[in-house]
Protein backbone atom coordinates (compact mmCIF):
# COMPACT_ATOMS: atom_id res chain seq x y z
CA UNK A 1 0.00 0.00 0.00
CA UNK A 2 1.09 3.54 -0.66
CA UNK A 3 -0.06 6.68 1.11
CA UNK A 4 0.35 9.88 -0.90
CA UNK A 5 0.81 12.91 1.33
CA UNK A 6 2.37 16.37 1.23
CA UNK A 7 4.07 18.69 3.68
CA UNK A 8 1.73 20.84 5.76
CA UNK A 9 -1.29 18.60 5.14
CA UNK A 10 -3.23 18.34 8.40
CA UNK A 11 -5.30 15.38 7.24
CA UNK A 12 -2.12 13.55 6.26
CA UNK A 13 -0.71 14.19 9.73
CA UNK A 14 -3.94 12.92 11.27
CA UNK A 15 -3.54 9.54 9.56
CA UNK A 16 0.15 9.35 10.46
CA UNK A 17 -0.66 10.18 14.08
CA UNK A 18 -3.20 7.39 14.54
CA UNK A 19 -1.69 4.58 12.51
CA UNK A 20 1.77 3.01 12.60
CA UNK A 21 2.24 3.08 8.82
CA UNK A 22 5.66 1.48 8.91
CA UNK A 23 4.39 -1.48 10.92
CA UNK A 24 1.60 -2.03 8.41
CA UNK A 25 4.02 -1.86 5.50
CA UNK A 26 2.50 1.31 4.06
CA UNK A 27 4.96 3.25 1.90
CA UNK A 28 4.62 7.01 2.32
CA UNK A 29 5.17 9.23 -0.73
CA UNK A 30 5.57 12.92 0.11
CA UNK A 31 4.50 14.86 -2.98
CA UNK A 32 6.60 17.87 -3.76
CA UNK A 33 8.09 19.64 -6.80
CA UNK A 34 11.49 18.62 -5.38
CA UNK A 35 10.49 14.95 -5.47
CA UNK A 36 9.81 14.12 -9.14
CA UNK A 37 9.79 10.37 -8.39
CA UNK A 38 6.77 10.80 -6.13
CA UNK A 39 4.97 12.81 -8.80
CA UNK A 40 5.74 10.14 -11.39
CA UNK A 41 4.43 7.50 -9.02
CA UNK A 42 1.25 9.55 -8.56
CA UNK A 43 0.86 9.91 -12.32
CA UNK A 44 1.40 6.20 -12.85
CA UNK A 45 -1.65 5.59 -10.65
CA UNK A 46 -3.53 8.29 -12.67
CA UNK A 47 -4.19 10.24 -9.49
CA UNK A 48 -2.76 13.66 -10.33
CA UNK A 49 -6.12 15.36 -10.64
CA UNK A 50 -7.42 13.62 -7.51
CA UNK A 51 -4.40 14.76 -5.52
CA UNK A 52 -5.06 18.37 -6.53
CA UNK A 53 -8.21 18.35 -4.36
CA UNK A 54 -7.88 15.40 -1.98
CA UNK A 55 -4.96 14.31 0.16
CA UNK A 56 -4.06 11.94 1.60
CA UNK A 57 -4.72 9.14 -0.87
CA UNK A 58 -4.23 5.52 0.01
CA UNK A 59 -3.48 3.15 -2.87
CA UNK A 60 -4.27 -0.43 -1.92
CA UNK A 61 -2.44 -3.53 -3.10
CA UNK A 62 -5.11 -4.16 -5.76
CA UNK A 63 -4.57 -0.58 -7.05
CA UNK A 64 -7.91 0.65 -5.80
CA UNK A 65 -7.84 3.92 -3.86
CA UNK A 66 -9.22 5.36 -0.68
CA UNK A 67 -9.52 9.04 0.11
CA UNK A 68 -10.61 10.91 3.22
CA UNK A 69 -8.46 10.90 6.33
CA UNK A 70 -11.04 9.26 8.56
CA UNK A 71 -11.85 6.53 6.05
CA UNK A 72 -8.16 5.81 5.55
CA UNK A 73 -7.52 5.77 9.28
CA UNK A 74 -10.46 3.43 9.92
CA UNK A 75 -9.38 1.11 7.11
CA UNK A 76 -5.79 0.87 8.32
CA UNK A 77 -6.86 0.51 11.94
CA UNK A 78 -9.08 -2.42 10.98
CA UNK A 79 -6.17 -4.07 9.20
CA UNK A 80 -3.92 -3.47 12.19
CA UNK A 81 -6.46 -5.00 14.60
CA UNK A 82 -7.01 -7.99 12.35
CA UNK A 83 -3.28 -8.62 12.13
CA UNK A 84 -2.85 -8.29 15.85
CA UNK A 85 -5.54 -10.89 16.43
CA UNK A 86 -5.27 -13.54 13.74
CA UNK A 87 -1.84 -12.97 12.33
CA UNK A 88 -0.03 -12.48 15.57
CA UNK A 89 2.52 -14.92 16.87
CA UNK A 90 0.74 -17.49 18.93
CA UNK A 91 2.34 -17.67 22.36
CA UNK A 92 1.41 -21.23 23.15
CA UNK A 93 2.51 -24.65 21.96
CA UNK A 94 0.26 -27.56 21.19
CA UNK B 1 -21.08 -15.18 21.68
CA UNK B 2 -17.47 -14.23 22.41
CA UNK B 3 -15.29 -16.81 24.10
CA UNK B 4 -11.98 -16.26 25.91
CA UNK B 5 -9.89 -18.01 23.27
CA UNK B 6 -6.33 -17.15 24.23
CA UNK B 7 -4.29 -18.62 21.40
CA UNK B 8 -4.77 -19.69 17.81
CA UNK B 9 -2.61 -21.71 15.42
CA UNK B 10 -3.98 -21.54 11.90
CA UNK B 11 -2.69 -24.91 10.71
CA UNK B 12 -1.08 -27.79 12.55
CA UNK B 13 -0.06 -31.13 11.07
CA UNK B 14 0.84 -32.77 14.37
CA UNK B 15 -2.19 -32.40 16.62
CA UNK B 16 -4.60 -34.91 15.08
CA UNK B 17 -3.15 -38.00 13.38
CA UNK B 18 -3.69 -37.75 9.62
CA UNK B 19 -5.46 -34.40 9.69
CA UNK B 20 -4.67 -30.73 9.20
CA UNK B 21 -6.23 -28.74 12.00
CA UNK B 22 -6.43 -25.30 13.53
CA UNK B 23 -5.65 -25.17 17.23
CA UNK B 24 -7.54 -23.05 19.77
CA UNK B 25 -6.02 -22.54 23.22
CA UNK B 26 -8.53 -22.15 26.06
CA UNK B 27 -7.57 -20.67 29.43
CA UNK B 28 -7.14 -22.09 32.95
CA UNK B 29 -6.34 -25.52 34.26
CA UNK B 30 -7.01 -27.51 37.43
CA UNK B 31 -3.55 -29.10 37.28
CA UNK B 32 -0.18 -27.48 37.96
CA UNK B 33 2.12 -29.87 36.12
CA UNK B 34 5.68 -28.64 36.73
CA UNK B 35 6.65 -29.39 33.12
CA UNK B 36 3.71 -27.45 31.62
CA UNK B 37 5.00 -25.29 28.77
CA UNK B 38 1.76 -23.27 28.43
CA UNK B 39 1.73 -22.09 32.02
CA UNK B 40 0.81 -18.55 31.00
CA UNK B 41 -2.59 -19.96 30.06
CA UNK B 42 -2.81 -21.70 33.41
CA UNK B 43 -1.55 -19.04 35.82
CA UNK B 44 -2.30 -15.71 34.14
CA UNK B 45 -4.89 -16.25 31.40
CA UNK B 46 -6.27 -12.72 31.80
CA UNK B 47 -2.91 -11.39 30.64
CA UNK B 48 -3.62 -12.57 27.10
CA UNK B 49 -6.09 -10.91 24.74
CA UNK B 50 -9.00 -12.90 23.39
CA UNK B 51 -9.00 -14.06 19.78
CA UNK B 52 -12.53 -13.20 18.55
CA UNK B 53 -14.29 -16.26 17.19
CA UNK B 54 -15.44 -14.39 14.09
CA UNK B 55 -11.82 -13.57 13.23
CA UNK B 56 -10.86 -17.21 13.68
CA UNK B 57 -13.74 -18.37 11.51
CA UNK B 58 -12.70 -15.83 8.87
CA UNK B 59 -9.20 -17.25 8.88
CA UNK B 60 -10.56 -20.80 8.61
CA UNK B 61 -12.74 -19.83 5.66
CA UNK B 62 -9.63 -18.58 3.88
CA UNK B 63 -8.31 -22.14 4.21
CA UNK B 64 -11.57 -23.68 3.09
CA UNK B 65 -10.98 -27.29 2.10
CA UNK B 66 -7.50 -27.41 3.63
CA UNK B 67 -8.34 -27.55 7.30
CA UNK B 68 -10.08 -30.74 8.40
CA UNK B 69 -10.95 -29.67 11.88
CA UNK B 70 -10.20 -27.79 15.07
CA UNK B 71 -8.24 -28.97 18.07
CA UNK B 72 -9.41 -27.53 21.38
CA UNK B 73 -6.59 -27.50 23.87
CA UNK B 74 -5.48 -25.47 26.84
CA UNK B 75 -5.33 -25.25 29.69
CA UNK B 76 -8.11 -27.69 30.37
CA UNK B 77 -11.02 -27.06 27.98
CA UNK B 78 -13.58 -29.11 29.95
CA UNK B 79 -13.52 -26.60 32.83
CA UNK B 80 -15.62 -24.15 30.83
CA UNK B 81 -19.41 -24.35 30.84
CA UNK B 82 -19.45 -22.67 27.42
CA UNK B 83 -17.39 -25.44 25.77
CA UNK B 84 -20.44 -27.15 24.17
CA UNK B 85 -21.62 -23.80 22.85
CA UNK B 86 -18.21 -23.06 21.34
CA UNK B 87 -18.15 -26.45 19.63
CA UNK B 88 -21.66 -25.93 18.29
CA UNK B 89 -20.61 -22.53 16.90
CA UNK B 90 -17.58 -24.12 15.22
CA UNK B 91 -19.65 -27.02 13.90
CA UNK B 92 -22.38 -24.79 12.48
CA UNK B 93 -20.04 -22.25 10.85
CA UNK B 94 -20.77 -22.04 7.15
CA UNK B 95 -18.31 -22.04 4.30
CA UNK B 96 -15.76 -24.32 5.92
CA UNK B 97 -15.91 -27.38 3.72
CA UNK B 98 -16.61 -27.56 -0.02
CA UNK B 99 -18.46 -30.85 0.47
CA UNK B 100 -20.88 -29.18 2.84
CA UNK B 101 -19.65 -31.02 5.92
CA UNK B 102 -18.71 -29.42 9.21
CA UNK B 103 -15.35 -29.08 10.92
CA UNK B 104 -14.11 -32.08 12.88
CA UNK B 105 -13.54 -31.42 16.56
CA UNK B 106 -10.69 -32.83 18.59
CA UNK B 107 -10.53 -32.27 22.34
CA UNK B 108 -7.41 -32.41 24.49
CA UNK B 109 -8.20 -33.18 28.12
CA UNK B 110 -6.67 -34.26 31.39
CA UNK B 111 -9.73 -36.40 32.13
CA UNK B 112 -10.77 -34.76 35.39
CA UNK B 113 -14.28 -33.98 34.09
CA UNK B 114 -15.68 -37.33 32.89
CA UNK B 115 -19.24 -36.00 33.00
CA UNK B 116 -18.30 -33.35 30.43
CA UNK B 117 -16.71 -35.94 28.16
CA UNK B 118 -19.81 -38.09 28.44
CA UNK B 119 -22.10 -35.16 27.68
CA UNK B 120 -20.08 -34.06 24.66
CA UNK B 121 -19.89 -37.59 23.26
CA UNK B 122 -23.61 -38.17 23.73
CA UNK B 123 -24.39 -34.85 22.05
CA UNK B 124 -22.21 -35.94 19.11
CA UNK B 125 -20.01 -32.84 19.52
CA UNK B 126 -16.64 -34.58 19.37
CA UNK B 127 -14.79 -36.61 16.76
CA UNK B 128 -11.56 -37.33 18.62
CA UNK B 129 -10.31 -37.11 22.19
CA UNK B 130 -6.70 -37.05 23.32
CA UNK B 131 -6.47 -37.69 27.05
CA UNK B 132 -3.30 -37.18 29.04
CA UNK B 133 -2.29 -39.89 31.47
CA UNK B 134 0.05 -37.88 33.63
CA UNK B 135 1.55 -40.81 35.49
CA UNK B 136 0.88 -44.06 37.34
CA UNK B 137 -2.73 -44.39 38.49
CA UNK B 138 -1.91 -44.01 42.18
CA UNK B 139 -3.10 -41.02 44.17
CA UNK B 140 0.28 -39.97 45.55
CA UNK B 141 2.08 -40.37 42.20
CA UNK B 142 -0.60 -38.58 40.21
CA UNK B 143 -0.65 -35.76 42.77
CA UNK B 144 3.12 -35.37 42.63
CA UNK B 145 3.20 -35.19 38.85
CA UNK B 146 0.19 -32.87 38.46
CA UNK B 147 1.22 -30.55 41.31
CA UNK B 148 -2.14 -30.60 43.10
CA UNK B 149 -3.48 -32.37 46.21
CA UNK B 150 -5.37 -34.99 44.23
CA UNK B 151 -7.62 -37.17 46.43
CA UNK B 152 -8.90 -40.68 45.77
CA UNK B 153 -12.04 -39.13 44.28
CA UNK B 154 -9.92 -37.16 41.82
CA UNK B 155 -8.15 -40.28 40.64
CA UNK B 156 -11.47 -42.08 40.34
CA UNK B 157 -12.71 -39.35 38.03
CA UNK B 158 -9.67 -39.80 35.81
CA UNK B 159 -10.25 -43.55 35.78
CA UNK B 160 -13.86 -42.95 34.76
CA UNK B 161 -12.68 -40.83 31.84
CA UNK B 162 -10.28 -43.59 30.79
CA UNK B 163 -13.15 -46.06 30.84
CA UNK B 164 -15.35 -43.72 28.77
CA UNK B 165 -12.67 -43.57 26.08
CA UNK B 166 -12.05 -47.32 26.19
CA UNK B 167 -15.72 -47.87 25.40
CA UNK B 168 -14.73 -46.60 21.97
CA UNK B 169 -17.80 -44.58 21.02
CA UNK B 170 -15.49 -42.11 19.28
CA UNK B 171 -11.87 -42.25 18.20
CA UNK B 172 -9.29 -41.40 20.85
CA UNK B 173 -5.74 -41.66 22.07
CA UNK B 174 -4.05 -41.62 25.44
CA UNK B 175 -0.84 -39.65 25.87
CA UNK B 176 1.90 -39.48 28.44
CA UNK B 177 4.71 -36.94 28.55
CA UNK B 178 7.93 -38.56 29.68
CA UNK B 179 9.75 -36.24 32.07
CA UNK B 180 13.01 -37.92 33.14
CA UNK B 181 12.86 -36.81 36.77
CA UNK B 182 9.13 -37.44 37.23
CA UNK B 183 8.23 -40.76 35.65
CA UNK B 184 10.06 -44.05 35.24
CA UNK B 185 10.09 -46.05 32.03
CA UNK B 186 8.66 -49.09 33.80
CA UNK B 187 5.74 -46.98 35.07
CA UNK B 188 4.82 -46.21 31.47
CA UNK B 189 4.63 -49.94 30.70
CA UNK B 190 2.41 -50.43 33.75
CA UNK B 191 0.12 -47.71 32.43
CA UNK B 192 0.10 -49.35 29.01
CA UNK B 193 -0.94 -52.66 30.62
CA UNK B 194 -3.75 -50.90 32.46
CA UNK B 195 -5.20 -49.57 29.20
CA UNK B 196 -4.46 -52.71 27.17
CA UNK B 197 -6.69 -52.94 24.14
CA UNK B 198 -6.85 -49.18 23.68
CA UNK B 199 -6.54 -47.79 20.16
CA UNK B 200 -3.55 -45.54 20.62
CA UNK B 201 -1.14 -44.63 23.39
CA UNK B 202 1.30 -41.90 22.39
CA UNK B 203 4.46 -41.28 24.36
CA UNK B 204 5.61 -37.67 24.12
CA UNK B 205 9.05 -36.38 24.92
CA UNK B 206 9.45 -33.69 27.54
CA UNK B 207 10.23 -30.21 26.23
CA UNK B 208 12.31 -28.30 28.80
CA UNK B 209 11.88 -24.98 27.04
CA UNK B 210 9.54 -22.77 29.04
CA UNK B 211 8.71 -25.45 31.63
CA UNK B 212 6.72 -23.96 34.52
CA UNK B 213 9.22 -25.25 37.08
CA UNK B 214 12.49 -23.47 36.28
CA UNK B 215 14.46 -26.43 37.63
CA UNK B 216 13.05 -28.61 34.86
CA UNK B 217 14.37 -26.22 32.24
CA UNK B 218 17.79 -27.67 33.02
CA UNK B 219 16.68 -31.29 32.67
CA UNK B 220 17.62 -32.98 29.41
CA UNK B 221 14.78 -34.75 27.60
CA UNK B 222 15.03 -38.41 26.64
CA UNK B 223 17.12 -39.38 23.64
CA UNK B 224 15.04 -39.90 20.46
CA UNK B 225 16.19 -43.52 20.17
CA UNK B 226 15.03 -44.21 23.73
CA UNK B 227 11.67 -42.60 22.94
CA UNK B 228 11.24 -44.80 19.87
CA UNK B 229 12.07 -47.92 21.84
CA UNK B 230 9.60 -47.04 24.59
CA UNK B 231 6.89 -46.24 22.04
CA UNK B 232 7.44 -49.58 20.28
CA UNK B 233 7.20 -51.49 23.56
CA UNK B 234 4.04 -49.55 24.51
CA UNK B 235 2.49 -50.36 21.12
CA UNK B 236 3.19 -54.06 21.69
CA UNK B 237 1.59 -53.99 25.15
CA UNK B 238 -1.63 -52.25 24.17
CA UNK B 239 -2.09 -54.65 21.24
CA UNK B 240 -1.94 -57.72 23.47
CA UNK B 241 -5.14 -59.74 23.45
CA UNK B 242 -7.80 -58.74 25.95
CA UNK B 243 -11.22 -60.26 26.45
CA UNK B 244 -12.83 -56.85 26.96
CA UNK B 245 -11.42 -53.37 26.72
CA UNK B 246 -11.53 -52.16 30.32
CA UNK B 247 -9.26 -50.23 32.60
CA UNK B 248 -7.12 -52.76 34.49
CA UNK B 249 -6.90 -51.08 37.89
CA UNK B 250 -5.39 -54.05 39.69
CA UNK B 251 -2.17 -54.10 37.62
Amino acid sequence: MTLFTKEGCEKCEYVKKYVDLKKLGVMVEVLSPDNPASLAHLAWHELVSVAETQLPILVLDDNSTLTGAIRIKNYLTAIRDRRSVVGSQNEFES
Amino acid sequence: MDYPIKGFIETSFSDWPGKVVAVLFLPSCNFRCPYCHNHGLVLLPEKYPNFPLQEILGSLRERNGWVDGVCLTGGEPTLHPWLPSLIQDLRSAEGMDPSGGSLGIKLDTNGTRPEVLQELIEADLLDYIAMDLKGPLQVHRYAAITGIPLEADGLARIQRSIQILLEGKIDYEFRTTLVPTLIEEEEVYTLARQIRGSRRYTIQNFNPRNAMDGELQRVAPFDDRVMRRIQERVNEIIKEEVSSCQLQVSS
